[in-house]
């Protein structure tokens, strides 16, 4: 062990570091993170254009406020019946279905 | 203060370590990499800070432009960091003294317990670091930094953790940089 480390392990605390796991996780599930992210951005600024609260959201949608609060953490893997309950309950578009099928028309 | 091991190279010296506040359950680094990857942490941080993000100094973008641009960023950031921590340091032309510079941008000589932070061209994320060796670094924080100066409270705060991190480390006698400490010793010896 070099001096340098030797000298930094005797201040070590006994907490260890958690980082390279949630790292890891970050990398491996990257692209659905995004998309969590992107519609925990969209709830956020909705909460706040409307003047809500998470427990207001809770409460509309009947989950628990620690559900919600997963969801703006942009944490949750969230099933599209979950998304349709956010978009109901906001009165926002999650997923622009119009704008997928006219893509395809196009 | 405590100190933590984040990872270490095949050789005992290089890594990155951080520090731990007391009454805090999470060690610097970790944190930084929670809160900034934490959607509701930076829309609150950015609603808070609405002035200086339209005041232009990366031009003027809304709340959630600023939230998605900053999760580019700790990615790119993360990633440096994990591949380091994966692939060590073995690569002699790569060493966290790229990553990491002096936290005065008029600053170019490397001095003893420098005050450091890593970034991203052009970003405005701050990993703050206490430089021991030019692959060894003492991490005491991170912050967004959104104005020229240091003068906003959360980046004042950043500073005063930089000063107690230089004590600490001052106070338990790791006094020079290791690889100043080798040239030191090689130049009393000649």
């Amino acid at each position: 062990m070099s001096s340098l480390q030797d000298k930094l392990s005797k201040l070590q605390g006994d907490t260890p570091s958690q980082w390279k796991a949630a790292a890891k996780y970050r990398r491996d599930n990257r692209e659905w993170l995004k998309k969590s992210a992107a519609i925990a951005v969209k709830v956020l600024d909705a909460l706040k254009e409307q003047g809500l609260t998470q427990k207001d959201l809770a409460e509309r949608m009947q989950v628990s406020p620690q559900h919600i609060n997963k969801i703006v953490k942009g944490q949750e893997n969230l099933t599209l019946e979950t998304i349709t309950n956010l978009e109901m309950a906001l009165g926002i578009k999650i997923i622009d279905d119009n704008a997928q099928q006219k893509k395809s028309a196009a | 203060m405590k100190i933590l091991r984040i990872f270490v190279g095949e050789r005992g010296s290089d890594g990155i370590w951080s520090i731990h506040l007391p009454g805090e359950k999470q060690n610097e680094f970790d944190k930084f990499f929670d809160i900034t990857n934490d959607i509701e942490w930076l829309h609150n941080f950015f609603e808070k800070n609405k002035h200086d993000l339209l005041t232009g100094f990366f031009g003027r973008l809304t709340t959630s432009e600023a939230v998605l641009r900053t999760l580019e960023e700790v990615e790119e950031m993360e990633d440096v960091l994990y591949n380091f921590a994966q692939q060590g340091f073995k690569n002699r032309y790569t060493c966290l003294q790229h990553l990491f510079k002096p936290l005065n941008n008029f600053e170019y000589a490397i001095t003893c317990h420098q005050k450091s932070k890593a970034r991203i061209k052009r970003g405005w994320l701050r990993l703050y670091a206490i430089r021991l060796a030019e692959n060894c670094y003492l991490v005491t924080g991170g912050a967004i930094k959104l104005t020229f100066d240091m003068k906003r409270e959360h980046l004042q705060r950043e500073i005063v953790k930089l000063d107690l991190a230089k004590t600490l480390l001052r106070n338990n006698g790791i006094d020079y940089p290791e690889d100043l400490n080798i040239f030191h010793h090689e130049q009393s010896t000649r």
